[in-house]
């Protein structure tokens, strides 16, 4: 059905090299290529003080007394400032899917008198250099009285701030009408987005309001925010976007820090400069996952699965940040799937413990939801002794069933699948590794000893989220295109991708066009760039303003438009792991691994690979690596990359990128889906069923990330390949 | 993430590094390819108030050779990782053998590319990391550490008595470490090496390396040890005791891990359990003993 989008417009002119659909190289890429790119740090203004946080070093207390004297009296230093300074300025707000129930936990900017986080900030110190600041920092010893640290999202313990629910459909009744109940409970480890630049923020005072450097993501809301905040007038903080180095939903949230960057600037009227260094991020930026699954599911006797019952724990750490229930939210809204699932009921617990507070992470509650579901739907098939295909193809939403309806609602929206064949989609995927061919040559290796596993997942992603996006889009008189945006560029090409949008309609060259973006003082309101919404919104609006620019036919012409949008769209993709483990460390090595992604349409194909492949790596580091972990205390033992292991070019194997455009959205006259997020969705699922199956116990795996020692106590389950072999519980007898 | 504050001296003599540790003691830490030092003081979990840099010296064949001299190899404490993994196939002339291979296969297992390039054997084996490659050999080999300071004469230290435990050595504050000895093995040796890593890279969670001499199809000598399993390299005798005497086979290199499972008490971190940890040293045990060669990782 490729050639169901030729209608669409712009498609088959074939004329213009750097339209839509052309795997044009990257705008943004000469300036980075050339080292002339402009990050946070390089950035420095006269006058400039460097900020330091003191950190808590207990997870859970009360904070008698910070004595300051010596940090004071320290060289260099400027200021230092605590909750004592800031109990005027208000709690952190949601920025999306906020509760008046979760309002309680808003994180403040700086501990007042309680601390529930190792890494929470409880003063900051302000001093000419950063060496300087960093010293007399270490002469703050924070007198806190420790409590017990909660570290378990189940435990009775914990704070339930709320319950999120979906109900749909008669459960109950199709429970005790069920041919089978298959029951699992898996989890999902703690892990998060790492991007390459850590955070940081560089605020000027400038004619009674502020400049903001090192903004990202979402740079209007951030600026209003911080004005609103500061009491300033609306407009007077002015953001200026430069080079991100990732975002992944964890980079430019607002968080602690930097508010106090800003108040700062205007209490020491002096620009404040702050770099997280590593050990900061991985203990004060944003964590993620971190959920616990407790699925039944109602089937009958066709393994049509009739019903699911769902109860989420979702551990958010020690507060709620500007994420609100935004994960909990999309796991419970899209636990469901590409699949028909008649009736569902779902309840997700956000529990407070004391670990470091939970935000978004690409794929965000739908890495976790996939696995759960996907690991159910394995259990299925197991249970009626079907192939994994086989029992995905039975419940799988049909061509003829779109748009769908899945009855729940996330970010403000209604779930409805605009347009989708998935059957399709999971027939290309199986085709492409010839899964009879694979299933067979896997199934003679195992046979000859080899512990080597097969293993699907399937999934429905979203994007394209609104309500609106503006643009403006000028022709200038040497014939160059200029684009407004208040969408931000995080790296992942949007320059690009509007550049082909706007080169596709008005038939310049897309590197004449000039996209501009992040800079709130050019364009009024902007939402930013998360949720995979900025090609199709962004993308679109650019589409339909510069449409209108060519029909209004004047040289030097600019035209202003507002896309609209009260959904979203939903690509879905399929990914298939192929895995051979090792029976003496534990180890897996993913020998293959493939994603099929249906994008709508595909603007330009390359970018989107290289989204998927590298939302791939982000995936696997999630299932095999990244976690994570504290002692009894609370106390963070990951604070470094010796701990955090990300995977590396030599653990990431080959992904094999199958880009389809079977479902062009109906909802934009572009048909275009997001695809920033597909590569990460489905990789637990995936690698999960292909461990289960190389290890030779059907849903012998509940939980990730899959560490060699969890490997190896699956081998030396009973029911396991190794087991069956009747060799001895020491290791040494393996192989 | 910023070092706490030190002064910084770059001597242009060995003799004059011995002298400004004898003067600052305790206080100076020597800097050569600060692959380990560097972060750690960045980290703030080394704070030494002076560093002694040697990256400055002139070249010194005691400090930059690697030489062989009557059954003895001599490996200068600057010598680079890279330059080990590098080294001539016959760059030890009819001494090279199975210690050269061992040299030169167990240099790939260091880090990545810019540690080794930056990275110095003696640096390694002064920051006596229990996982690491060249301590886990020199402690396995029976190694002699060759120290100067400026307040004593020479003296040389074996690998049994230079690493205490963690990062800790017997080594004294004004002492510098100049060279590592190790015994050439003839082609009657049959070296192995097999390392478990949770990523190509890192350090070990458990390593182990095997020399067996054979005569006549029987092992007549065996040395066995591992690295991650303790606060220091160990030697596993048990390990060595069950292959002395046997006939290299597949049964009795399994034998000989089951013994070096029994024999380690290691203790366990995020990595690894203890229990995981004890299992794991007699899989990569068995699997050096079986080791046609020495492996390359990934």
């Amino acid at each position: 059905m490729g050639d169901g989008i030729s209608g669409l417009p712009g498609r088959g002119k074939g004329i213009n090299e750097t339209g839509i659909g052309h795997p044009a190289l990257r705008l943004e890429d000469p300036p980075l290529l050339r080292g002339e790119g402009s990050f946070l740090a390089d950035l420095n203004f006269p006058g400039q003080v460097h900020m330091r946080v003191v950190r808590s070093s207990a997870a859970c207390g009360r904070l008698v007394g910070l004595d300051l004297s010596e940090a004071l009296a320290a060289p260099g230093v400027v200021a230092v400032f605590t909750g004592a300074d800031m109990s005027e300025t208000p709690l952190i707000d949601f920025r999306q899917v906020g509760y008046d129930e979760l309002r309680p936990y808003l994180q403040p900017v700086l501990a007042q008198d309680s601390v529930r986080y190792v890494g929470e900030p409880l003063a900051a110190v302000f001093a000419v250099d950063p060496y300087l600041a960093e010293d007399a920092a270490e002469l703050i010893w924070p007198e806190i009285e420790a409590g017990e640290a909660v570290l378990e999202s189940r435990s009775p313990l914990a704070i339930s701030a709320m319950t999120l629910r979906a109900d749909y459909g008669d459960v109950t009744a199709a429970m005790s009408a069920a041919h089978r109940v298959v029951e699992l409970t898996c989890e999902v480890g703690r892990h998060s987005g790492i991007p390459l630049e850590t955070r940081g923020l560089l605020a000027k005072p400038s004619g009674g309001g502020l400049e903001i450097y090192g903004i990202a993501k979402v740079p209007h809301y951030n600026c209003a925010t911080l004005a609103a905040m500061l009491h300033l007038p609306a407009g007077s903080v002015v953001g200026r976007e430069g080079h991100v180095g990732g975002g992944f939903g964890v980079r430019g949230e607002l968080y602690p820090e930097d508010v106090l960057v800003a108040w700062a600037a205007l209490r020491l009227s002096r620009p404040v400069k702050w770099v997280e260094d590593r050990w900061e991020h991985f203990l004060a930026a944003n964590h993620s996952r971190d959920q616990v699954y407790v699925l039944r599911a109602a089937v009958d006797e066709d393994a049509v699965i009739q019903a699911i019952d769902a109860e989420i724990f979702h551990d958010q750490g020690a507060y709620v940040r500007t994420h609100g229930a935004t994960v909990p939210s999309l796991s419970v809204a899209m636990l469901p799937g590409p699949y028909k699932v008649p009736s569902y009921r779902a309840a997700c617990h956000i529990r407070l413990t004391n670990k470091t507070p939970a935000g978004t992470y690409r794929a965000p509650g739908r890495f976790e939801s996939t696995f759960a579901r996907e690991r159910l739907v394995d259990a299925v098939a197991v249970e009626f002794g079907i192939p994994p295909a086989e029992a995905r193809r039975r419940n799988l939403i049909a061509l003829e069933e779109m748009p769908f309806d899945r009855r729940t609602e996330t970010l403000g929206t209604r779930v409805v699948y605009d347009s989708g064949d998935y059957a399709r989609l999971l027939g290309r995927l199986l085709a492409h590794v010839d899964y009879e061919a694979l299933s067979e040559s896997l199934s003679q290796r195992r046979a000859n000893g080899e512990l080597v596993g097969l293993g699907l997942g399937m999934f429905v992603e979203k994007s394209g989220l609104g309500p609106f996006d503006d643009v403006r889009v000028t022709r200038l008189e040497d014939g160059t295109v200029e684009v407004c945006t208040g969408a931000a560029s995080v790296g992942q090409g949007m320059e690009t991708v509007i550049a082909q949008i706007a080169s596709e309609v008005l038939g310049v060259g897309y590197s004449s066009v000039r996209v501009r973006h992040g800079q709130t003082d050019l364009i009024g309101r902007g939402l930013g760039a998360f949720a995979s919404r900025v090609t199709v919104m962004t993308g679109v609006a650019v589409y339909l303003a510069a449409k209108r620019l060519l029909a209004n036919d004047v040289t030097g012409g600019s035209v202003e438009y507002t896309f609209n949008s009260d959904h979203m769209t939903y690509p879905y993709g399929a990914h298939a792991a192929v895995v051979k483990l090792d029976p003496g460390t534990g180890g897996v090595e993913i020998e293959r691994y493939v994603v099929a992604y249906d994008v709508g349409r595909s603007v330009n194909p390359m970018l989107i690979e290289g989204q998927i492949v590298g939302g791939a790596a982000q995936g696997i580091g999630g299932s095999l690596y990244e976690e994570y972990r504290y002692d009894s205390d609370g106390g963070p033992l990951v604070t470094s990359f010796m701990d955090y292991l990300m995977p590396t070019a030599e653990n990431q194997p080959p992904v094999e990128v199958l880009v389809s455009e079977d479902a062009p959205s109906p909802l934009n006259p572009l048909g275009l889906k997001g695809a920033g997020e597909g590569g990460t969705n489905a990789c637990g699922a995936a690698i999960a069923a292909a461990v289960d199956e190389a290890v030779g116990c059907p849903g012998a795996v509940r939980t990730l990330p899959l560490s060699p020692e969890r490997v190896l106590s699956l081998l030396g389950e009973p029911g396991s390949a190794v087991g069956r072999r009747g060799a001895s519980r020491a290791v040494s007898a393996r192989e | 993430m910023k070092p706490a504050q030190f002064s910084y001296i770059a001597p242009e003599t060995v003799e004059e590094v011995l002298a400004a540790l004898a003067e600052h003691g305790d206080e100076a830490k020597v800097l050569a390819g600060g692959q380990s030092l560097v972060p750690m003081m960045n980290f703030r979990l080394a704070r030494p108030s002076v560093i002694v840099d040697i990256g400055r010296l002139a070249a010194d064949e005691s400090l930059d050779g690697i030489s062989v001299d009557e059954g003895t190899l001599r490996i200068g404490a600057r010598v680079r990782h890279r330059q080990l993994e590098h080294f001539p196939a016959n760059g030890l002339g009819p001494a090279d053998g199975p210690l050269g291979s061992l040299l030169r296969g167990l240099a790939r297992w260091v880090g990545h590319l810019p540690i080794r390039v930056r990275g110095t054997f003696g640096g390694s084996i002064a920051h006596a990391d229990p996982a690491a490659e060249w301590c886990i050999m020199a402690q396995t080999l029976g190694a002699e550490m060759v120290v100067r300071s400026s307040t004593r004469p020479m003296r040389i230290v074996a690998a049994e008595d230079f690493f205490e435990t963690v990062f800790t050595t017997s080594l004294e504050p004004e002492e510098l470490l100049t060279e590592v000895r190790l015994p050439v093995l003839g082609p009657d040796w049959r070296v192995g090496f097999c390392e478990f890593a949770r990523r190509a890279g890192d350090f070990a969670v458990v390593a182990a390396l095997t020399a067996l001499r054979i005569e006549d199809g029987s092992i007549v000598e065996a040395r066995v040890g591992a690295g991650g399993v303790a606060g220091t390299p160990v030697r596993l005798r048990a390990a060595e005791a069950a292959l002395v005497g046997a006939i290299p086979t597949p049964a009795v290199f399994h034998e000989a891990g089951l013994a070096a499972t029994g024999e380690v008490d290691p203790s366990g971190d995020i990595h690894g359990s203890a229990g995981y940890r004890r299992d794991l040293t007699g899989v990569m045990v068995r699997r050096a003993l079986g080791a046609e060669s020495i492996p390359t990782p990934v």
